[in-house]
């Protein structure tokens, strides 16, 4: 399955872009998807997409925050990514 | 021997307007005990020094301007914190407001913890406070000046060294969303500005030269050290460096919680254009005193048509009022739109929400361009917005009716406009979308304050910290509303900067700990006693609105809260009546109160120590039986 995923802020100048298209296999949750843009953007991304470090970023899944980094992905999902944000 | 308190001076200075004397009196340190400092005290001696039912523009309402303990101490995020709590001429209801000009830091150095301001001064008056001196002059001629020259001027009276808190233009005409300006900085939201002008108060000046001790200062730079470390890894810290408090905006429209044409979506599709533009406008990087985080930004337009405009800001409800609310997305307008607030004396906030309302009325024909005194007041028609700015502010035209709020001017204006005013409690609602997270919203409804979006911030739905919730659910959200409020309560008594606190960047625990090894207090060396004052401040801010009239019928949004949103990523999430009520007996069982009427029970009041206040409740008849 493919989905789209989207970069905020400092992670798409880590990424050195804003959007990419992921092949996952059936079944694969968004801690699968982590590995895999860790693996292919590098290692600054680790402690934004580790949901247990304090700067864990904010992620979006088809417009629903996700709470935990076990939860299933489907086919065309669209994951949205930002950095760890305050202000207001 | 004389008892010499650490951190606090344990003193206020009481200044009476109307025969033009000022004194000192002790605070007991049994009030710093049950209140800390800052909006515990303050909202005390308001309590306590205001008849119930007072006009707020009555000499008998009071203004009372607070520090905390850790105001002018050299403490990370800590340093120039300052509060100002008096009654509302826009809810009628208790009235907060946190500023982080330096006013504070002088006031804690000229020996005072708080100022209380009573009476009326017979004509425009300016008020100089030098160390313990307090000097009265004539502020004729700067009556009708904009704050930053008023500002110029007040230097010029008093020579270098002082810090500044005034009004403007607004103010003077009893606009009930008008500021105190403080440098770049003010007191926003509910109308302290138009109070400080019924009172004459044009201006007040501080200098303070004085020295304050710590109890343990080797302890406290030990801790600093280590508050250090954690605001220097949070990527939170480095994000605010960067943009400031704007830096949410991307976000929160993806989560489709920004409102947009005032409130009939949430979704502004044109975002990505304002963040685009947004960083090169800015000029330098700046910040409060004693903080690494640095989140103030000076932006310039130099070219175009707003070229000339400046301000420091926009923070992101700014920018919201300015941009997303009002379907404008040229961010160098925004910067006008700021300037041109911050001259006038006027709350960003109710501003941008009271021209959206006007916008939506002439969209839907109630008001046409002849009731609009000619202005074409399209969607994003700045030029028309910095007019009716003007108009407001002076209350001219259509102006006098707006200056009202949203809500009462709905009411004059008739025609069906009541429901587009997006108001709680007579207050116009902030830059979050209550349809799309939940428990922020929820605060709107609750808050001592009206709908401001700082008092009770869900960070745990908007941020996803210090812990995780889901923003679109609503099982848990009363009693979670009640924790983030209490929690900011306490905040405020210290007066720590929200930012850092609310999402933990720097851990509770360790503030905790340096705060008691500040003020020598160890029984506060822990957050369970803090929760226990923030708590105490909220049910004495409750009783407070309580004895001004206030019910739980007053707790409800507008009715297109209960419409589905109808684009955007939070498209179809809405309100019920029926959840409404829920989470309200949610939130009234949280926090011990009387479901039938949201009011605080004795119960609760005699097990935060509130005897007293529950006895006048008692007589007034505000007691649940």
């Amino acid at each position: 399955m493919k989905v789209k995923v989207t970069f905020l802020g400092d992670l798409a100048t880590i990424a050195k872009t804003k959007n990419t298209e992921v092949e996952l296999s059936e079944g694969s949750t968004l801690k699968d998807l982590f590995a895999h843009l860790i693996s292919r953007y590098g290692s600054q991304l680790k402690e934004f997409l580790d949901f247990s470090s304090k700067n864990r970023a904010f992620v979006m899944i088809n417009s629903r925050v996700a709470i935990t980094d076990d939860v299933k992905l489907g086919n065309e999902d669209n994951i949205v990514i930002s950095p760890p944000m305050e202000g207001g | 021997m004389i008892f010499v308190p650490h951190a606090i001076t344990g003193k206020l200075l009481r200044i009476n307007l109307t025969d033009k004397t000022a004194k000192e009196e002790t605070i007991p340190m049994e009030l710093y005990k049950r209140f800390v400092g800052g909006r515990g005290l303050a909202a005390w001696y308001l309590w306590k020094e205001t008849p119930p039912g007072v006009d707020p523009f009555s000499p008998e309402n009071k203004m009372v301007w607070g520090t905390g303990p850790l105001t002018g101490l050299p403490i990370q995020t800590a340093y120039t914190n300052w509060v100002g709590v008096t009654k509302s001429p826009l809810t009628y209801g208790y009235c907060r407001n946190r500023c982080v000009s330096y006013f504070g830091v002088m006031m804690k150095k000229a020996g005072y913890d708080m100022i209380i301001w009573e009476g009326k001064a017979e004509k425009p008056t300016y008020v100089i406070i030098d160390d313990g001196h307090v000097s009265f002059g004539d502020a004729t001629k700067l009556w009708g000046c904009t704050t930053d020259l008023t500002q110029i001027v007040m230097q010029e009276i008093t020579g270098p060294g002082f810090e500044y808190a005034v009004i403007g233009p607004a103010a003077e005409k009893l606009v009930r969303y008008a500021t105190v300006q403080s440098g770049t900085r003010s007191f926003g939201r509910g109308g302290h500005g138009a109070v400080m002008a019924s009172k004459n108060l044009k201006a007040v000046a501080i200098r303070g030269t004085g020295e304050l001790t710590m109890a343990n200062p080797e302890k406290v730079r030990e801790l600093s050290r280590e508050q250090i470390k954690q605001l220097a890894a949070s990527h939170g810290t480095k994000r605010m460096q960067q943009l400031g408090t704007t830096n949410i905006h991307g976000m929160v429209n993806k989560l489709g919680d920004c409102p947009y044409k005032n409130f009939q979506s949430s979704y502004n599709p044109k975002h990505e254009k304002i963040d685009e533009e947004r960083i090169k406008y800015t000029v330098r990087h700046a910040g409060c005193g004693h903080c690494i985080i640095s989140c103030w930004k000076y932006v310039a337009v130099k070219e175009g048509p707003y070229a000339g405009a400046w301000c420091e800001g926009p923070e992101y409800e700014t920018q919201w009022a300015f941009g997303d609310m009002i379907d404008n997305d040229d961010f160098a307008a925004i910067i006008k739109a700021n300037q041109l607030c911050d001259q006038y004396g006027i709350d960003t906030i109710s501003t941008g929400n009271v021209v959206a309302f006007t916008m939506e009325l002439y969209e839907k024909g109630i008001l046409k361009k002849e009731d609009l005194d000619g202005l074409d007041l399209k969607w994003g028609n700045m030029p028309a917005v910095f007019e009716l700015l003007k108009k407001i502010a002076y209350r001219e035209g259509i102006g006098d009716i707006l200056a009202e709020g949203a809500a009462r001017a709905a009411k004059k204006i008739g025609k069906g406009a009541e429901k587009y005013a997006m108001v709680v409690k007579n207050m116009e609602m902030p830059g979050y979308e209550p349809r799309a997270t939940v428990a922020h919203g929820f605060q709107y409804l609750t808050n001592t304050i009206g709908p401001v979006h700082s008092i009770g911030y869900g960070t745990q739905e908007v941020f996803q910290r210090p812990w995780a919730v889901d923003p679109r659910t609503f099982d848990g959200k009363g009693e979670l509303t009640a924790f983030n409020q209490n929690r900011l309560a306490y905040m405020e008594t210290v007066i720590w900067c929200t930012f850092a606190f609310r999402s933990e960047w720097h851990d509770p625990k360790l503030l905790a700990q340096i705060f008691a090894a500040a003020t020598g207090w160890e029984e506060f060396s822990t957050v369970d006693t803090f929760m226990v004052v923030g708590e105490r401040v909220w049910n004495l801010e409750r009783a407070f609105n309580v004895r001004e009239g206030l019910t739980r019928a007053d707790e409800h949004f507008p009715d297109r809260i209960m419409e589905p949103i109808p684009d955007g990523p939070a498209k179809g999430c809405h309100w019920t009546r029926e959840l409404e009520n829920k989470l309200l007996d949610e939130y009234y069982k949280a926090r011990g109160w009387d479901l039938a009427t949201g009011w605080p029970t004795r119960a609760k009041l005699e097990q935060l120590g509130l005897k007293d206040v529950a006895d006048e409740l008692e007589k007034l008849g505000k007691l649940p039986k």
